[in-house]
């Protein structure tokens, strides 16, 4: 179920496609290495971290809070993958699962701290970003761990559906699918909807908001936590700064990606598909950019202006269709 | 004379709703004009075009008999026209001399605030106008009727020629309101052009020269002054049609044990011993002012507010929920909200999901799974049992009219199948057609053996529907009716228990209870 | 509420007041040199940056909104002073007046397009972040101006004793605005806009305005501290900023500026800026790794949400 529906014409999610699609063709005729096999297995790897990211800041956006924490949370529970299996000596058979549980722990607390001081979810999870960040730097001294054990390094290099499609990618896939069928066929997700979009109402006719914000904000710290491991797998190690300084470099992603999907800010609209879109056309802009010669700081500015035309354009469709009295 | 303000004509629409259609309005200097009409009926609307905050659509406004704009606020505020609105718009923190002067606050030589000037010129309008409140206190700590004065004042401030109130007394004490009405009588004397804003009658015979009527955004009466306006015409001209669905009120006799009993019950917000009681089959009106606590009582059978002392009891299990969640999901109490933008339905999101929002653990499979043909299946019937029609349940909730808005949240409680059903100002801005709807549902949901417990304070509205009505004043039950179903004698007996008990707790008040504002 | 609101006013600056008194006489008797007159003066240029950083973020929180792009802000205020000095050798006080208001420039687009938009602050100036960083970056090519002229240098290390020069501006600008929003109109109409937004209307404050007016003050500021910290860093790096959201909305909430707008503490905000510094300061003379400090500040931010957070039952939402 997509709630937003453009009249009659092309949904979202499909517009997003095509779009991504005209530009990866674009790119392709400036530059044909654009479509070569390398190219291709890495822009799906790139596809698979976004999408992820995206998810971890969607599943918090339905029921209309943010986390800050997406990144910090993500190189954490990497980091704590890293040093289980190179230091601690764990099966990563174990270590995976243990720092997936950390994420959802970290986005736990948040949603915890959330719903009992009543304060909004901006400056819980910020407050949660340096603590875990700093946590993570003063525990592991700032170094990486490189040594991830070798049934993990072959599962990275895997390539499915001959040779073109990577395991990564696939979990990325997997991931959104999940997500999609809990929020867009389970009473859970409707429920999360009816609270973001109003959460008054939705305490009203009996919805028990309270534990539904813990959830989401738990959920959004295991799908950080998924998209770190994603990452350490794609790097072939954990490191520190692979999402930058506090996980930083996450953010912007993260928010750019489910909101060209139509995702709303103010809760209660949450696309999967959409946010598919989202992180296809994100990541082709930037590995299409990128490969003709666009340097990355410029990447991150035309990033920034698209995010706001995205809101600024959903902003001004919204005044337009808004029913007054 | 001519008038200092009138409109011409006045139409606006919001949507496919037209809102007020052709309204023709006058204000002299020193009279006081009542403005009257149901709920829904275009007032608010009205005042709003006097008052620069909405544009008309057509028509026009006359400012000393020459055709004027009012684009913004500002510009009504500069030629003199000023609102207090229901709702208050102070700002806690200030003092009450900031909040009268704001943007006028005096200056020292050095060019900074003059705190003690601010309060020397505020004590003196305070003292002109007989409003006794110290202008150097926070308006967070003042009643809501002190917060109200101090609105007034703020309005009165430099030059007001016409003064428009919004409901002032809907949250007032009669003693309150009548300290209001000597103030406003004062004004008029002064030469203010007074328009009052209400669908209380007998204030209105009270305090005001001449009426005019609004009744489903037209003028159906026009500056007629009340000495030569019977009670009877003008309740017929505000009501319509709907006084006729008010004679056919029928209250039962309803035996049995209760649903829900209330024994002593105080609470956290200052109720003090309740004792209430909703039968299967019964519509139990709870009336009383805006302010008195029904709300806020309804919130403790919820389990929204914290019980203090009494007991509250249910048919199959002792009370209260400990929440909200529990109440609807284990007692099976529905709840339609008097606050409909805000708690009642979500207005962006599907008509659907609106309807099932109570229900979707009961319409889930096993595992929570939802289809969306589970839920059509669901909400099919009593969507077509309210009469509401819509093409496509996936549009959102905001493109329905007010009226099929409220269908819609009291459909979401169909859909739940409650056993005791609680209604808070169910018909509020709803039009009249709507209106008759949704009374045939709270009475056919209790020919079903549905307990109803309505809040009004639309004294007919409770006259129409309950089968017994407990009068409610100043957080405590003062009185418990057996419905007659005759509007005069009945208003009469509530106004009756209310006036005792004010003037009991006026004498011997000690405290105020603290209070919601719910407005 | 509003009492407890305002008691939290008076009893957030005490109890950091304390906090303050402790610490720095735990230091002092350290005896790791924390008295020193250098050590004093490291402590105020310190201060004086953070002060800068928290005013720019407490100007928007008094109208209850977010300005994100401090930092970047800030760097764009470092390497537009920084490249105007030493590429085309424009005079220090032109260059970083160019600078200050260049920052202005920054924060009247986020104004303007929360005022066009109605859009929420936190997702424009997430826009204009990567944006102002972004075009930082390009820029300069991720390298600092390093030949800045010696007069600017000068400011940057100049100091009376334990008092570095760079903290006289600090100080005006901080008794600057408990004098604007203590005794000002304007002032008072920005704390009216934040504490209800739609009564500052109706009672004809000129909302648009005031938020248009928080969003420059607010640039203006975060300029400025860009151009103090690269005095400081004797360098114009394009990195400045890039630490700060944290502190920025740290000393204001320390010190009980609320969240949700119309409460601000200028005093409690200096006070939370002191702690802050005090901490770092202290970490400094003790040698612990400097990621402990993030912890602490980060620790130290969400006891204060915790423990003044309000624990009654209500119809209040929090997500």
């Amino acid at each position: 179920m997509s709630t937003w529906r453009l009249k009659g014409r092309l949904s979202l999610p499909a517009i997003l496609f095509c779009l991504a699609g005209a530009f990866a063709a674009a790119f392709a005729l400036l530059s044909p290495e654009f479509l070569n096999r390398a190219n291709l297995i890495s822009l799906q790897r790139s596809v698979a971290v976004e999408l992820i990211i995206g998810l971890a800041q969607l599943a918090v956006l339905a029921i209309g809070g943010v986390n800050i924490a997406v990144g910090a949370t993500g190189v954490a529970a990497a980091m704590a993958a890293g040093w289980l299996m190179q230091e601690a000596g764990t099966a990563w058979l174990l270590a995976l699962p243990a720092a997936l549980l950390l994420g959802t722990a970290i986005g736990a607390t948040s949603g915890y701290v959330v719903v009992r001081t009543r304060t909004n979810s901006f400056i819980i999870t910020l407050t949660m970003t340096t603590i875990v960040f700093g946590a993570m730097v003063v525990a592991t001294k700032a170094t990486g761990f490189n040594r991830l054990p070798t049934d993990l390094t072959a599962f990275a290099r895997l390539r499915l559906a001959g040779g073109y499609v990577t395991p990564l990618f696939a979990i990325a896939l997997l991931a959104s699918g999940l997500v999609f069928l809990v929020l867009n066929r389970t009473v859970t997700g409707r429920e999360i909807l009816m609270t973001g979009a109003n959460p008054r109402a939705a305490h009203a006719s009996g919805i028990a908001t309270r534990k539904l914000v813990v959830f989401c904000h738990a959920a959004s710290g295991l799908l950080a936590a998924i998209a770190g491991i994603v990452l350490m797998l794609r790097n072939n190690a954990a490191i520190p700064s692979m999402a930058g300084n506090l996980g930083q470099e996450w953010l912007l992603s993260s928010f750019i990606i489910p909101i060209l999907g139509g995702a709303s800010l103010f809760g209660g609209r949450a696309s999967v598909a959409g946010c598919i879109g989202g992180a296809l056309l994100f990541a082709v802009l930037r590995s299409g950019l990128l490969t003709s010669g666009i340097n990355d700081f410029l990447l991150q500015m035309i990033f920034g202006l698209l995010l706001l035309a995205t809101v600024v354009a959903g902003q001004m469709a919204a005044a337009r269709d808004e029913w007054r009295g | 004379m001519s008038a200092v303000l009138a409109g011409r004509g006045l139409t606006r629409s919001f949507g496919a709703f037209r809102a007020l259609d052709a309204a023709d309005i006058e204000l002299q200097a020193g009279r006081i004009h009542a403005l009257m009409g149901e709920n829904g009926a275009g007032k608010s609307t009205l005042i709003k075009l006097l008052g620069g905050i909405y544009q008309p659509d057509a028509g026009k406004i006359l400012i000393d008999g020459h055709p004027s704009l009012l684009p913004s606020p500002k510009v009504a505020a500069r030629t003199g026209i000023r609102i207090v609105h229901q709702e208050r718009h102070l700002i806690p923190d200030f003092s009450v001399a900031e909040n009268i002067l704001l943007n006028e606050m005096p200056l020292t030589r050095s060019g900074l605030i003059d705190f003690s000037a601010a309060n020397r010129i505020a004590e003196k309008l305070l003292d002109r106008l007989g409003i006794g409140i110290a202008p150097h206190r926070d308006v967070a700590t003042l009643s809501a009727a002190q917060q109200q004065q101090v609105e007034i004042a703020r309005v009165l401030h430099g030059t007001s020629r016409v003064v428009i109130l919004d409901e002032p007394t809907a949250s007032l004490t009669p003693v309150e309101a009548d300290q209001l009405f000597t103030l406003l009588r004062k004004l008029a004397a002064a030469g203010v052009a007074i328009l009052f804003v209400s669908h209380k009658i007998d204030e209105v015979y009270a305090l005001c020269e001449m009426a005019t009527v609004l009744r489903d955004g037209r003028v159906v009466e026009r500056a007629r002054p009340l000495s030569e306006f019977p009670v009877d015409d003008l309740v017929k001209a505000m009501v319509g049609r709907s006084i006729e669905a008010g004679r056919r009120a029928s209250p039962r006799h309803v035996a049995g044990p209760p649903l829900v009993e209330l024994a002593g019950v105080a609470t956290e917000l200052g109720h003090k011993g309740i004792d209430l009681a909703v039968r299967p089959g019964e519509i139990h009106g709870l009336y009383g002012l805006v302010g008195s606590g029904r709300t806020e009582l309804a919130h403790a059978v919820l389990g929204d507010v914290k019980v203090t002392a009494g007991s509250i009891v249910f048919a199959e299990r002792d009370g209260p929920p400990e929440s909200v969640t529990e109440a609807v999901r284990h007692f099976r109490i529905g709840h339609v909200s008097e606050d409909r933008k805000r708690e009642g339905l979500a207005l962006d999101q599907p008509i659907r999901a609106n309807a099932c929002a109570a229900a979707w653990r009961r319409i889930a499979s096993r595992w929570g799974w939802v289809e969306r043909q589970n839920e059509e299946d669901a909400v099919a019937g009593p969507l077509r049992e309210l009469d509401l029609t819509t093409s496509d349940l996936s549009l959102a909730a905001a493109t329905l009219s007010g009226g099929n808005q409220q269908k819609v949240s009291v459909a979401k409680w169909l859909v739940a199948d409650p056993r005791l059903m609680i209604f808070d100002e169910p018909t509020i801005g709803v039009d009249v057609a709507a209106k008759e709807t949704l009374h045939r549902h709270i009475r056919k949901l209790a020919e079903d053996g549905c307990g109803v417990l309505l809040i009004s304070s639309d004294l007919a509205e409770v006259i129409t529907l309950s089968d017994r009505i407990s009068i409610m004043s100043n957080f405590r039950i003062v009185g418990l009716l057996e419905n007659s179903g005759d509007y005069a004698d009945m208003s009469v007996r509530a106004m009756r228990a209310i006036q005792a008990a004010t003037a009991w707790s006026s004498a011997s008040w000690s405290h105020q209870p603290h209070r919601e504002e719910h407005s | 509420m509003n009492t407890m609101a305002i008691q939290h006013l008076q009893r957030q600056p005490l109890a950091l007041a304390g906090l303050l008194l402790a610490g720095v006489l735990f230091m002092l008797l350290s005896g790791r040199g924390f008295g020193s007159t250098y050590n004093l003066y490291v402590l105020l240029a310190g201060f004086s940056i953070t002060m800068l950083v928290a005013l720019s973020q407490l100007i928007v929180l008094a109208i209850g909104q977010t300005n994100l792009a401090t930092g970047s802000i800030g760097a764009l205020g470092a390497i537009i002073a920084g490249g105007l000095m030493q590429e085309l050798g424009v005079a220090p006080f032109w260059s970083c007046s160019a600078a200050v208001v260049a920052g202005g420039l920054a924060g009247a687009v986020n104004g303007v397009v929360v005022n066009l938009t109605r859009l929420n602050s936190f997702i424009v100036t997430l826009a204009t972040f990567a944006i102002y960083r972004g075009l930082v970056y390009a820029v300069t090519e991720a390298q600092p101006y390093y030949g800045l002229p010696e007069g600017f240098k000068e400011f940057g290390i100049a100091r009376w004793g334990a008092v570095p020069v760079m903290f006289v501006p600090v100080v005006l600008i901080l008794v600057g605005l408990i004098v604007f929003f203590g005794r000002m109109r304007f002032g008072r109409a920005v704390l009216a806009t934040g504490a209800n937004q739609q009564g500052a209307r109706l009672g004809l404050l000129p909302v648009a305005g005031v938020v248009l007016f928080c969003h420059v003050l607010s640039g203006l500021l975060a300029a400025l501290a860009g151009i103090v910290t690269a005095a400081r860093l004797q360098s114009a790096w394009p990195t400045v900023g890039d630490t700060w959201l944290l502190t920025s909305f740290a000393a204001p909430i320390l010190g009980g500026t609320a969240l949700s707008g119309g409460k601000v503490s200028v005093v409690g905000a200096a006070l939370g800026v002191a702690v802050i510094a005090l901490a770092e300061n202290a970490l400094i003379l003790y040698a612990v790794d400097p990621y402990w400090f993030q912890l602490a500040i980060g620790a130290l931010l969400f006891g204060t949400v915790v423990a003044t957070a309000t624990g009654s039952r209500g119809t209040e939402f929090a997500r």
